[in-house]
Order: structure tokens, then C-alpha cells, then sequence
């Protein structure tokens, strides 16, 4: 009996014990006090291969280049982002974690029972934002979105969305409240499944992400009708696609990328993530990135990118709250 | 609780209709039709648990009557039916001891013990890790199932182990779960 | 045509193109036999590999690392009853049986023989055909897709050996499970029980690995061990009967695989299951299926191989990926600065005529490397089961980890493990339950479709006539059989009666 108690007593020590390493080993200071990052992981909580996962790498590889630390980039996917933010969860305090996030981040906490928001963790940089191109068929009788906007005031048009949080659906709704119209939607699943929607006929216009449809654009078998950004796109294959707000229709909505880092770090480790961010988007692999994805570049940092966050989770609740 | 085969067979059908029954009515419940009389979330699962409730009672009557379904295949040929029967007869009868000589019984000692072993090694997860886990698991096997001896068995799991390590954790990057040892 | 196809030979044929397609290959295998680790896992996890290579190299590597994943998944169906992916779930059928009567040598090159004749075929196929083909699979709308989803259903719940209602039942509760996790159209949360990691529905790789893999070794724990296979290796080496009789089931299988092929997202699984549902009806051999008939591998493996390169018509014609792992391939694409889409067949000849010579490349490697290694794959049966079975235990559970790095994973391996031994014990087949499950999200979503396309009124898909030709050949799979067999019971009845 008293044996048995002895040996439970040295088991818990002992786990304890390596508790506390583990837990001391996952934190290191370099001699001076400040932050030294080591066996960095960057969580992506999307698919291998997906277009969160290629921002994953591109941050991945290019923070390796100007912090020398190695990162290894670990997708955990699930539940449309879910179960990779709610991993990051459980990294408080850590850090040598980083996430490459996206509008999940904001539109997860607005529409399912998950535990975080953007503000449990620690932002630190947005990359840039990506907007959306509205498309329709070559053969399509809509010239601009004006067109588009009068056909579902009249006879109805038939709008490609993929899922009711999904930039499209936030776009579409966005137009539906400004010009007080309905569209008919049929639902997709991510964009090349609403290219080819538009191409066979089954659906009447979409809403897609530049980098997604160039090939379409390029080969002539899809139109850009107009762009539901700010401002006309510098890219020159673009540049002659007008704004929706040239065309009357006040609305412009993007998707952000970029990362951020677990709740309750250090403001060391905070301030030393923000500098190493801002020297990346110094680097050619910045440029490189925005460029081959077509996105406009717009890099914000920290607080900055608390306020961006706040102001597109109050834009983004208008249009799914319910 | 003894259950003949049939009465067990026809148990799990009938949990199967249970589990349809249950699936409608969840269906129901999460709304067949959406506002604007389109398909809404519920309507699958309201539709395939009505399916699979009637199709469970179907099969638990024909296995209570000991009616055995014919299969369309053999429909075609005729000939071969009777032969098929009889293979799948000889394949419901295990032997009762097997190529090791083991009885029945000692068998499916082993199967509780193996699927206990299992729970725990899962369980233990969080502590030791997941390949520490599992080596250990094999070792327990071995040993204690299979009653072998505890050398080999201890080196046919450091070598799989090892060789699983070297693979998923440092060819494959991925991010095995060390628990509280942290070791691999 | 030649001078484009002459012009991917000059591409593809060089030693270090070659070399490193053979490198892919080995790569491939070695993942594929993985439990958990498919052909899309294996581009994936190994794309980074390629980033310093040239473009061409690269996507020619990675073909290669695609068919030795697919291929390794077919080993592992052979030998352990554990498939790589769901489009080699039916393969274990008939390739499992083979194994255990010591065929698994000749399940084995039978499969790689037929993967090579439906890669031959559908690259044939490809090259003179792609952009029109292209045209007819937009064709396929939502309509369309919930049409061929019928069939492939009905197809598969009437093949099942033995019992009508209970292949339909375990289909159907395949189906149910599906609808676990977010509901397309609506998102909804379903059946998800608070837990997050239910969102995105029940992951069917995990599925499988519990259902066949730690569902085979539960069952053969309470089953006892049979006495060891102990094969001479005259029974492991195939036979020109062997490869005779089941050229028919390849091609048959080639035409069905690549038909389905070219239909974004209908994909492999659906053409490997449809492939053996018609070569059970149709096969000289049928009596034999389900018990190790060598048709039972060879139409399945060729089925899926075909509809893997038929899957490159949408992805290279329109730029639209035609299956998970042509996804994976079209963002290595624009990794490597290249805009797929409609335009690629122009503004990168070599590279796209090299890619497409490449999967031959590719699949004359695979041949004569495991041609004369099957025997030797299948000497891994002769490790007595008490050593090997823990060992599975261990490269399943670890390998459904790494599917999504997610203990649950783990966890849902265990349940699905204890529901496989039932269905063992019970005898209801596990293969329609997976394809429910695998088809389940994509009939959903075109049954929402359909649905929003009518604005409710779910007849639109009578006014399809392609839908409605397609719904003709469900009510005939169904029909005609029973037709067929009544009409010869009729005939040997007056023929007895004659005489």
C-alpha cells in the first residue's frame, strides 16, 4: 500500500517535472532578455495546396530569409478554418507560433459557436487585400454591372455564390442593399466550380477573385464587367476593367491575408514579429507574392491591423448577421 | 447476455433503424424546405434516415425469417448459386481452433483485450506521445496477447517505431504530438 | 498534332527529366503505401521537393509522385486490405481475396498492367480529343451531376453480391453520414454536436482506415490465424491467361474511367465503383467476383487510372481542376508563374505536351518497376499475422494523424475500426457505405443546386435531356437484369419441356 502511494507520488513529480521542461523549453530568451525565435511553426488552417496555404508558404519562406530561424509550416484543416484557429487556441502565450490568416478569421466568430475572435490573439500583418471581379460569359448580353443590376430589378439574374459567408455572397449582398435589388443564387463551392458554372451556361454572372480567373479573362471566354474594388487595378491586364463605383453601384469589399500571432505573447516577441513582418514587405518575395496572386498591396502592422479588422468585422456582421 | 448470431444480426439492423429514425427527425427538425420553398438542410437527412429506417427493418425481418437475399448477379448465371451459399456457410462457421491452435474462446478473449489496449494507448496519448503510445501497445500485444517473447517484441516496435518516426515526423514534417515527454 | 506530340517527346525525354520522374514514381510508391496517405496527400506533402526545379521537371515529378501514390494505394488494398484512397476501396474486394488464396503477385501486375493500357488509351483520348471533350463536360451541369450521381448509386447498391437491401442500407447510411458538418447552400451546422472538429462533416480517409484497415485486423483477431499463405511463386507471377481474360474488364474499364473522367469533380472513386458494378453484370468471369476474381482488380484499377488522366481534359482545356489532386497540381501551376486556363495549350506547348508525354513516361516506369517488384511486395504476407498486425496498427493509426495532424483523427479511426469488425461479423458490405460517404457532399450539393436552379421546383432536371438519358440507364441497370434473367429461366423451361 505504501508502496503504491510512494510510486504515484514519484509519477506525478515526475510528470510534473516535465511539464515545467517542456513548457520552459518552448519559450526561449536569448542572453540579452529580448525575443529569439526557434522551431517556428506557421499554422494554415486551410488545405495543402489552397490559396491560404500558398500565402502560408510565401510568409513562411520569406520570414526564414530575414529572421534565420527555420518555420515549418502545419496545415490543420477543418470546418471551414475552425478547427486550425481553434488549434491555435490552445498556443497562448507562444511565441513561436504564427497563423496565416484570412476573412475566416472574422466571419467563423460572426456565424458558428467557435471560442475566438480576432481579438483573442495577437495581429500583427496584413499582406494586402484581394478583391473581386464581376464575370459573366463572352456571350453574355450584360455590358457593365449597371446591366446586371437593372436585369435582377426586372426579370431576375441568376448569381453564382460559393457558401453564405464567402466573399462573393458578402459582394452580392453588399449590391442587393445598395441598389435594393435580389439576385437568384445557386450555390457553389470555391471558384473554378463557378467558372465552370458561367462557361456551361447554368448560371449568369459570378463574382471572382482576379488570380482565379485571368486564364478565363485572357482566352476571352469570360468578361469582366467591372471590379468591386476602390480603385482601378495598376496591373496592366486589368487596368481597363472599371469600379463599380464609377458605374454607381457604391461597393467595394476584399478579402485581407495575412498573419497573426497567439493571445498573451510577449511584447517582445510581439514587437520582434512586427519588425521582422515590416522587413518582408521591404523583399522582392512581397512584391513577388502580391503580384503573381494579383492582389493590391497594402501591408498594415499591428494596431492598424486591429482597427482594419474591426472595421471589416462590423462591415462583414451588416451583411450576415441576422 | 448471449445473442445468437441471427439476434444479433438482426440487433444491429434494428440500431441501424434507430439511428435512421433518429437522423429524420433531426432532419426535420433543422427544416426539409427553406423559406423560399428551395431544398434546406434538413432535407436530406430527413429523407435518407426514413430510407435507411425502412431499409433496416426490411433487412431485420428477411435475417428474422432466415430468408437469404439472392444476389442479382447470380440470377444471371443460376448455376452458381448453390455453390456460393455454400462458401459463404463454411466462411460464417470459424474453425474452432485455428492454424495456432487457439479456441474460440481464446480468441475472443484476445479481441476484448486487443480493442482495451488499444482505448488505453489512445488514452494515453497526452502522456507519452503518440509513437511512444503506440510502441508501447505493440510491446503489450506481443507479449501479452500474442505471447511472445519480451525481446523481440521490444525490438520489432523500436524498429517500426523508429522507422515510422523517420518517415512522418522528420521526412513528412509532421507535427506528432509528444505529450508531456516531449521525447519523439 | 504529331508535331505537338513529337514536341512533348523532346520535352519529356530528356535523362533528367526521366530521372526525375522516376524519382517521383519511388517517392510516390513509398507514400502511397501509407496508410492514410493518398495520391492528393502525396503531391501535396512533396511539392515543396520541386520547388527548385524547373517548371516542366517539376509538374513531369510530379505525375510521377501522382501515379506511384495511387499505384502504392493499390498495393496496400492488395496485401492489407487497406486502401490509399476511395478510388482503390473496390480493388480490395476482389484484390484482398486474391492475396489471401496467395494471387497477390498477379493482383498486383493485373493492376499495373491495366493502369498502364487505360493510361495508353485515355492519353490517346486526351491529345486528339481534349478541348471538344472539354465542351461536352461543361454540358454537365448541376442537373446533370445529380443525375449521375443516381446512377452511380444505383449501380453500386445493385452489385452487391448477395443482398440488394443491405448494400442499399449501408449505402444510404454512407450518404447519412455525409450530412454531418456544414450544410452546402444553407450552412448550416448539422448533427455536429458542439464539436468544431465535426464542421466540415465525418473525413472519409479516416473512414476508410478504421472501416478496412484496424476493421480487417479486428476481424481476423477473433477470426483466428489461418495458416500462413504459403504461395509458390508460380502462383504469384501472372499468367497469359490471366492478362487475356481480363483485357476486356481493362478496356471496359479504360471507356467507363475516362467517360467519367473528363466531369469536374465526379472524379475517380465513382468511375473505379461503376467500372466493377458493370464488370460484375457483364464479365464471363462474374460468378467469381467478390472471391478473387482477377477482372474483380483489373477493372477498377484501370477504371480509376483512366479517369486520372481524363481529369487533365477540364484542368488543361479550361483551366478547371477536374479532382482533388488536379487541384493540388494547378497550384503548383501558378507556383511555378504559370496562369492555367484555356490559353495553356497555346502559351505553353512544351509544357503542356511535355506533361501529357510525361504521364506515359510515367506510367512505362511504373510498369517495369513493378512488374518484377509484385512478387516481392506480396512476399511481405509470408511475416506471420500475430507480428504484422500490431505493425498495422501502428502505420494506420499515425498515417490517419497525419491526414489533418489532428488527434480526432485518431479517434475517429478507432470508431470506424469497431463499426468495420461489425460489419464484418453481420456481413453487410463496407465499399457502398464509403462511396455514400465520398458521394454524399457532391449529391447534396447538386441536389441544392438543382434546386435553386428551379427556384424550388426540383422537375427541372426532367427538362435536361442529358439528365434524363442518364436517369433512363439507372431504371435500366435495375430493369434489365431481372428482364434478362427472366427471359432465360423462360427459355430453359421450354427447353426442358421439349425435351
Amino acid at each position: 500500500m505504501k508502496s503504491r502511494i510512494t510510486a504515484a507520488a514519484i509519477a506525478v513529480v515526475s510528470v510534473a517535472a516535465l511539464a515545467s521542461c517542456s513548457s520552459a523549453a518552448g519559450q526561449p530568451t536569448s542572453p540579452d532578455g529580448g525575443f529569439q525565435p526557434s522551431d517556428v511553426r506557421i499554422v494554415v488552417p486551410f488545405a495543402a495546396g489552397g490559396g491560404s496555404d500558398t500565402s502560408g508558404r510565401a510568409i513562411a519562406s520569406a520570414l526564414e530569409d530575414t529572421t534565420g530561424a527555420t518555420i515549418t509550416v502545419e496545415n490543420r484543416e477543418g470546418g471551414s478554418g475552425a478547427v486550425g484557429y481553434s488549434y491555435f487556441l490552445s498556443q497562448e502565450g507562444n511565441g513561436n507560433y504564427l497563423l496565416a490568416s484570412e476573412t475566416a478569421l472574422l466571419a467563423l466568430p460572426l456565424t458558428t459557436e467557435v471560442d475566438f475572435d480576432y481579438t483573442t490573439f495577437t495581429p500583427i500583418m496584413k499582406l494586402g487585400d484581394d478583391y473581386t471581379l464581376m464575370v459573366v460569359p463572352a456571350d453574355s448580353e450584360f455590358e457593365t454591372c449597371t446591366d446586371v443590376v437593372d436585369a435582377a430589378r426586372s426579370d431576375g439574374v441568376v448569381a453564382a455564390v460559393s457558401g453564405a459567408v464567402s466573399l462573393d455572397e458578402v459582394v452580392f449582398t453588399l449590391i442587393e442593399q445598395d441598389q435594393d435589388v435580389e439576385f437568384d443564387r445557386v450555390p457553389f463551392e470555391g471558384g473554378s466550380e463557378v467558372i465552370a458554372g458561367l462557361l456551361g451556361g447554368q448560371v449568369e454572372v459570378g463574382s471572382l477573385n482576379p488570380s482565379e480567373v485571368l486564364g478565363q479573362l485572357e482566352s476571352g471566354d469570360l468578361r469582366a464587367l467591372c471590379a468591386l474594388s476602390d480603385e482601378r487595378y495598376q496591373y496592366e491586364e486589368l487596368a481597363d476593367i472599371p469600379t463599380a463605383i464609377e458605374q454607381g453601384i457604391d461597393v467595394s469589399f476584399a478579402q485581407f491575408r495575412g498573419f497573426i500571432a497567439p493571445g498573451g505573447i510577449t511584447d517582445e516577441a510581439r514587437e520582434y514579429w512586427i519588425a521582422a513582418a515590416k522587413e518582408f514587405a521591404e523583399s522582392d518575395a512581397y512584391t513577388t507574392y502580391i503580384e503573381e496572386n494579383l492582389m493590391q498591396a497594402n501591408a498594415v502592422y499591428a494596431d492598424e491591423f486591429v482597427d482594419y479588422l474591426e472595421q471589416n468585422s462590423a462591415d462583414l456582421e451588416a451583411v450576415v448577421g441576422k | 447476455m448471449k445473442l445468437s448470431p441471427v439476434a444479433a444480426k438482426a440487433a444491429f439492423s434494428a440500431a441501424l433503424a434507430v439511428v435512421g429514425v433518429a437522423a429524420a427527425i433531426g432532419g426535420w427538425a433543422y427544416g426539409a424546405l427553406q423559406e423560399n420553398g428551395q431544398i434546406g438542410a434538413g432535407f436530406l437527412p430527413m429523407v435518407l434516415g426514413v430510407a435507411l429506417a425502412a431499409l433496416a427493418i426490411v433487412d431485420v425481418v428477411q435475417t428474422l425469417t432466415g430468408r437469404e437475399p439472392v444476389d442479382p448477379a447470380e440470377e444471371l448465371t443460376g448455376v452458381e448459386a448453390e455453390a456460393e451459399a455454400a462458401a459463404i456457410d463454411t466462411v460464417a462457421e470459424a474453425p474452432d481452433t485455428d492454424a495456432l491452435g487457439r479456441t474460440q474462446r481464446q480468441r475472443n478473449r484476445m479481441f476484448v483485450m486487443v480493442i482495451g489496449m488499444l482505448f488505453v494507448a489512445l488514452l494515453l496519448v497526452p502522456v507519452l506521445g503518440l509513437l511512444l503510445s503506440l510502441g508501447a501497445l505493440i510491446v503489450a500485444i506481443s507479449t501479452i496477447v500474442e505471447r511472445r517473447r519480451i525481446l523481440p517484441s521490444l525490438l520489432v516496435s523500436v524498429i517500426a517505431v523508429g522507422i515510422i518516426h523517420l518517415v512522418f515526423a522528420v521526412l513528412l514534417g509532421v507535427p506528432m504530438p509528444t505529450g508531456l515527454i516531449g521525447f519523439i | 498534332m504529331i508535331d505537338n506530340l513529337i514536341l512533348g517527346f523532346q520535352t519529356a525525354l530528356t535523362l533528367e527529366n526521366v530521372l526525375w520522374c522516376f524519382v517521383g514514381v519511388l517517392l510516390g510508391t513509398v507514400i502511397g503505401l501509407l496508410p492514410g496517405l493518398g495520391s492528393t496527400t502525396g503531391v501535396a506533402v512533396l511539392l515543396p521537393i520541386t520547388f527548385t526545379l524547373e517548371p516542366v521537371t517539376a509538374l513531369i515529378m510530379l505525375a510521377g509522385i501522382y501515379y506511384g501514390a495511387q499505384y502504392g494505394g493499390t498495393i496496400t488494398s492488395v496485401l492489407i486490405s487497406t486502401p490509399g484512397e476511395a478510388a482503390s476501396v473496390v480493388t480490395t474486394l476482389d484484390g484482398y481475396q486474391m492475396a489471401t488464396r496467395g494471387r497477390a503477385g498477379a493482383a498486383l501486375a493485373i493492376s499495373a498492367i491495366g493502369s498502364f493500357i487505360a493510361a495508353i488509351i485515355s492519353l490517346a483520348l486526351l491529345i486528339a480529343l481534349a478541348p471538344p471533350l472539354a465542351d461536352v463536360a461543361l454540358q454537365f451541369g448541376p442537373v446533370e451531376m445529380f443525375a449521375i450521381m443516381i446512377l452511380g448509386l444505383v449501380i453500386v447498391v445493385t452489385f452487391q453480391g448477395g443482398a440488394f437491401v443491405r448494400g442499399a442500407m449501408m449505402a444510404v447510411a454512407g450518404l447519412l453520414v455525409a450530412t454531418v458538418g456544414i450544410s452546402p447552400g444553407t450552412s448550416e451546422e448539422r448533427f455536429t454536436f458542439g464539436n468544431i472538429n465535426l464542421l466540415s462533416g465525418i473525413p472519409f480517409v479516416e473512414v476508410m482506415i478504421g472501416l478496412f484497415a484496424l476493421g480487417e485486423v479486428l476481424y481476423q483477431i477473433r477470426m483466428g490465424a489461418a495458416k500462413p499463405i504459403r504461395a509458390r511463386f508460380k502462383d504469384m507471377v501472372i499468367t497469359r491467361k490471366d492478362v487475356t481474360s481480363s483485357m476486356p474488364a481493362i478496356l471496359r474499364g479504360s471507356g467507363i474511367g475516362f467517360g467519367l473522367g473528363i466531369l469536374p469533380g465526379a472524379g475517380s472513386t465513382l468511375a473505379s465503383f461503376m467500372a466493377y458494378g458493370i464488370e460484375r453484370r457483364v464479365s464471363r468471369n462474374r460468378a467469381q467476383f467478390g472471391k478473387g476474381a482477377i477482372e474483380g482488380v483489373a477493372s477498377p484499377e484501370s477504371a480509376n487510372n483512366a479517369a486520372a488522366n481524363a481529369n487533365f481534359v477540364p484542368t488543361l482545356a479550361l483551366g478547371i481542376p477536374g479532382g482533388a489532386t488536379t487541384a493540388v497540381l494547378l497550384g503548383a501551376f501558378t507556383i511555378f508563374g504559370l496562369q492555367p486556363g484555356p490559353l495553356l495549350f497555346e502559351t505553353q506547348p512544351d509544357l503542356v505536351w511535355g506533361l501529357l508525354v510525361s504521364f506515359f513516361i510515367g506510367n512505362v516506369l511504373l510498369l517495369v518497376l513493378n512488374l518484377p517488384l509484385a512478387p516481392v511486395f506480396a512476399q511481405m504476407l509470408r511475416i506471420p499475422y500475430g507480428y504484422l498486425y500490431p505493425i498495422i496498427m501502428l502505420t494506420s493509426l499515425v498515417g490517419a494523424y497525419s491526414v489533418s495532424n489532428n488527434m480526432f483523427s485518431v479517434w475517429l479511426v478507432f470508431v470506424f475500426g469497431l463499426l468495420g469488425y461489425l460489419l464484418k461479423e453481420f456481413d453487410l458490405p463496407s465499399a457502398p457505405f464509403v462511396l455514400g460517404l465520398v458521394l454524399g457532399p457532391l449529391f447534396e450539393k447538386s441536389l441544392v443546386q438543382t434546386s435553386a436552379i428551379g427556384q424550388g421546383d426540383l422537375t427541372v432536371v426532367f427538362r435536361s435531356p442529358i439528365a434524363l438519358t442518364v436517369f433512363a440507364l439507372a431504371v435500366a441497370a435495375v430493369v434489365l437484369p431481372k428482364v434478362v434473367a427472366m427471359l432465360r429461366s423462360r427459355r430453359r423451361r421450354t427447353k426442358v419441356d421439349a425435351s
